[in-house]
């Protein structure tokens, strides 16, 4: 491929310009909970057709890479993920924020989702098409496995009561069973409603059970979080710090790699993208670390994980997008469709015949990253002086804003009433101290797992052999299976010791 | 003095009646005079979603007019149609027309047929097609229809969902040529191809232009187009008319508003979809999707979804999908 030729086509002022713009709109489309990336690309698709094709895509990749990096930030200033692939960093992000280190978890976010994003690109540049290839291995029985996987982390994230864990993860699996039946087409629990036809929307749901959760917590705890919270800041001397220490980044330095990594064999595989990828990255990394017990509760390397891997997933979906036309999630079937609309013919032909254009998209991926970098230090320095506004205002912003974004999803009051209806039963979650996560896994997980289980068995006539006759599928079903067990041996060992 | 206030009361009532007769021909003469909103049924970024959004941007190219559109999704495009049918006909509120119009309400999702709303034109449509893997023992319709009979059971086709068009196409195949498959359900035609590239499945039924650039790849063959004529997308394929086979299953959207549409507002509006749809951006457009893209007038329309609802009302029963 001929790199000079397209880095001289991206580095020209016009197309940096495009880039700009797309990294502002999705700074600000990101960051909005219930606006997704996939919302945010697909609404400034139509505006690029009047473009060349490669100021279009500088623009579009802008928009992309930065929704996903942005949704972190209210992720870690609200609690609310502003997309989906955000959810797992309010594990620790939020955490770092209420103890004040605003600044300084955005900061993280910004370094390490550039990290997983410039990561993934060159992975994308040197290996797109065996990488996409190697997606095609992946058949029902492996994302079965897989997304039960992503279930089996439900213990990891429950902290210290792994059965009120179990037990809100059983009310999210039941959740995830509303709508047609994905393989049979009946209705599940839909009461003849036409609205729950197609399952809970999820986006409210969690905007509900993340944002409107918080701040009604919030003003029912109020007067001893506020103290709290002064009580935190003067503690932090360091609260206007936004840049980690060296010693900071050496400890981060292997979960973002691992974190990326995840990120882009997750984003390789259709269908799945950096929501999951994130919540993976944060379970694997948690198992290897030195401080497992800071998980969840403020750990830096859980944040740079996560952070890193949903923007892994952007090269790894685009992988699979450019080399099979095969789109890797959402937002890159919307990508896809702009290709189309440019006149060229996505599928596998793509990489050989437009290979000029290809080449061009490596370095505007690439550019946008950069361009993200001091973007986002910039909003961080600015997001610290969140901490000094009286929580009462942000309560009532951030009401505000989950109700916008519950209702611009779809534009459907039914979609608020369900954001409140959540908040309201994850107010009660939490004061009775039964964790969330759990219950967005098994909503998030519960159709993915289901509907491969039944489906390798439709695929087989009954026969349970074809779940584990490949060997990425026996390789899942060792990781399953050792998720499951090792809490139990870990606590025997516990025992032992104490006797 | 009874008579004279009853008198009053009349004249006031046919003044009244008589000047709104004339505000809505006057509103009819001047629309649109404000932004019209188009509903799609179907999620940003697919097909139906950029049909919909290159209609408003040549309507508004061409005619000067505002129009958005809004994706309302869920149902199998129940969703967004009951909401369009719930608006008042002013021509301010269209949406998309999917070919499940014509099959929801036989799958018992909503009661919704194609008798319940305004159609307002076809705006593209494309055959059904199976493919199988490049390297499988088949080269046409009738060895594959063989290699069924003899191995009856042993083949599994995927579709892209239960109750989805390319499943009742796949259906079709079966119910026309008398075989036995295992039909399994896949999300979206997307996925139906990419289990066929993984070499999962051994077939799938889904849109010729949604396998084609597969077959230009050498990843997969495709057997036999479900349409009147060869795809332009496929030329080497012939259909399963041409082989002796009498399947034809064709996916189309269109474009609908609420009953009770003003004549005039009509006419206007189907005109303004027709000088689009006959547009050479159109026609590229179509052609860069490998969808046929001949306009169907309201009428031609509606002569179409109520056979293929009949049609398909009838399959579904007797497969006993949904149930």
């Amino acid at each position: 491929m001929d790199y000079l030729s397209a880095i001289q086509h991206v580095l020209n002022p016009a197309v940096l310009l495009f880039i700009l713009a797309g990294v502002m709109v999705g700074l600000v489309v990101g960051t909005l909970p219930g606006l997704t990336s996939v919302m945010a690309v697909s609404l400034i698709t139509p505006l690029t057709f009047k473009l060349d094709s490669t100021y279009g895509f500088a623009m579009l990749l802008g928009v992309y890479n930065s929704a996903i990096f942005s949704g972190g930030i209210s992720a870690i200033a609200i609690n609310t993920p502003g997309t989906p692939a955000s959810i797992a960093q309010t594990f620790d992000g939020y955490s770092l924020s209420r103890r004040g280190r605003t600044g300084f978890a955005l900061g993280v976010n910004t370094i390490y989702s550039v990290f997983g994003g410039l990561f993934s690109t060159v992975c994308l540049m040197i290996a797109c098409e065996p990488l996409a290839r190697l997606a095609l291995h992946f058949g029902s029985a492996e994302y079965f496995w897989l997304a039960f996987f992503g279930l089996a982390m439900m213990i990891s994230i429950s902290h210290a009561n792994v059965v009120k864990g179990l037990l809100a993860g059983a009310i999210g699996l039941l959740l995830s069973t509303v709508g047609l039946d994905p393989l049979l087409g009946n209705k599940r629990f839909t009461f003849d409603n036409v609205s729950l036809l197609n399952g809970i929307t999820f986006i409210p749901v969690m905007i509900g059970l993340f944002g409107i959760s918080e701040m009604l917590y919030q003003m029912y705890t109020h007067k001893k979080t506020d103290e709290r919270r002064e009580e935190d800041i003067a503690h932090m001397g360091d609260k206007e710090r936004v840049l980690p220490t060296a010693k900071e980044h050496r400890r981060m330095t292997l979960p973002a790699l691992l974190g990326s990594i995840i990120g882009v064999v997750v984003g390789v595989v259709p269908g799945t993208g950096g929501d999951i990828s994130a919540l993976i990255s944060w379970d694997v990394t948690k198992r290897i670390s030195k401080h497992p017990e800071e998980y969840g509760n403020g750990s830096i390397e859980g944040l740079a994980a996560t952070s890193a891997s949903n923007n892994g997933a952007v090269g790894g979906a685009l992988t699979t997008a450019l080399a099979l036309g095969i789109p890797g999630d959402s937002s890159t079937a919307v990508l896809l469709g702009a290709l189309t609309m440019y006149g060229m013919v996505t599928g596998p032909t793509l990489l050989t015949k437009s290979a000029d254009f290809v080449g061009r998209l490596y370095i505007i991926m690439l550019v946008a990253n950069l361009i993200i970098l001091p973007v986002g230090l910039l909003t961080a320095k600015a997001c610290i002086k969140l901490l000094s506004v009286k929580s009462n205002y942000i309560q009532m912003a951030v009401l505000l804003i989950c109700c916008i974004g519950a209702y611009s999803m779809n534009r459907s009051y039914t979609d608020v009433i369900i954001m409140f209806i959540a908040g309201i039963a994850g107010f009660f979650f939490r004061m009775y101290q039964y964790p969330l996560g759990p219950m967005v896994l098994g909503l998030l997980l519960g159709e993915m797992c289901e509907t491969n289980l039944r489906r390798t068995l439709m695929l087989s006539n009954g026969n349970p052999v074809r779940l584990i006759n490949t060997p990425i599928a026996i390789a899942l079903m060792i990781l399953v299976v050792a998720a499951l067990v090792s809490p139990l041996i870990s606590d025997l060992r516990a025992k032992k010791k104490a006797k | 003095m009874k008579k004279s206030v009853f008198a009053k009361v009349m004249a006031i009532v046919s003044a009244a009646a008589i000047m709104t007769a004339a505000f809505s021909v006057a509103a009819a003469a001047d629309y649109p005079e404000d932004t019209i909103n188009l509903i799609c049924h179907a999620a940003a970024g697919g097909g139906s979603d950029a049909m919909s959004r290159e209609v408003a941007q040549l309507l508004q190219d061409q005619q000067g007019w505002t129009v958005t559109v809004e994706n309302k999704t869920g149902g199998s495009g129940s969703v967004a149609m009951q909401y369009v049918m719930s608006m008042n006909p002013d021509g301010y509120t269209i949406g998309t027309a999917p070919v499940e119009l014509s099959m929801i309400n036989a799958l018992g999702y909503a009661e919704i047929t194609p008798d319940n709303v305004d159609l307002l034109g076809c705006t593209m449509h494309w055959p059904a097609a199976l493919y199988v893997s490049a390297d499988a023992p088949y080269n046409n319709l009738k060895e594959f229809v063989d290699y069924c009979t003899e191995n009856p059971g042993a083949i599994s086709i995927a579709n892209s969902g239960i109750g989805s068009i390319w499943h009742i196409a796949s259906c079709v195949l079966a119910d026309k040529t008398g075989i036995e498959i295992n039909y399994v359900p896949y999300d979206g035609a997307q996925g139906a191809i990419t289990a066929l590239l993984g070499k999962e499945i051994e077939a799938a039924v889904v849109g010729s232009s949604e396998g084609y650039t597969y077959v230009e790849s050498g990843d997969v063959k495709c057997l036999a187009v479900f349409g009147e004529e060869k795809s332009e997308v496929l030329p080497d394929v012939e259909t399963a008319i041409e082989q002796g086979y009498d399947i034809t299953v064709n996916c189309w959207v269109g474009l609908l508003a609420p009953k009770g549409l003003d004549e005039a507002v009509k006419t206007t509006l189907v005109d303004a979809i027709r000088q689009a749809v006959e547009s050479d951006e159109y026609i590229e457009f179509c052609k860069g999707r490998g969808c046929d893209y001949s306009f169907l007038d309201p009428d031609e329309f509606l002569e179409m979804a109520n056979a293929d609802t009949e049609y398909y009302a009838q399959l579904i029963s007797e497969l006993g999908i949904a149930e």
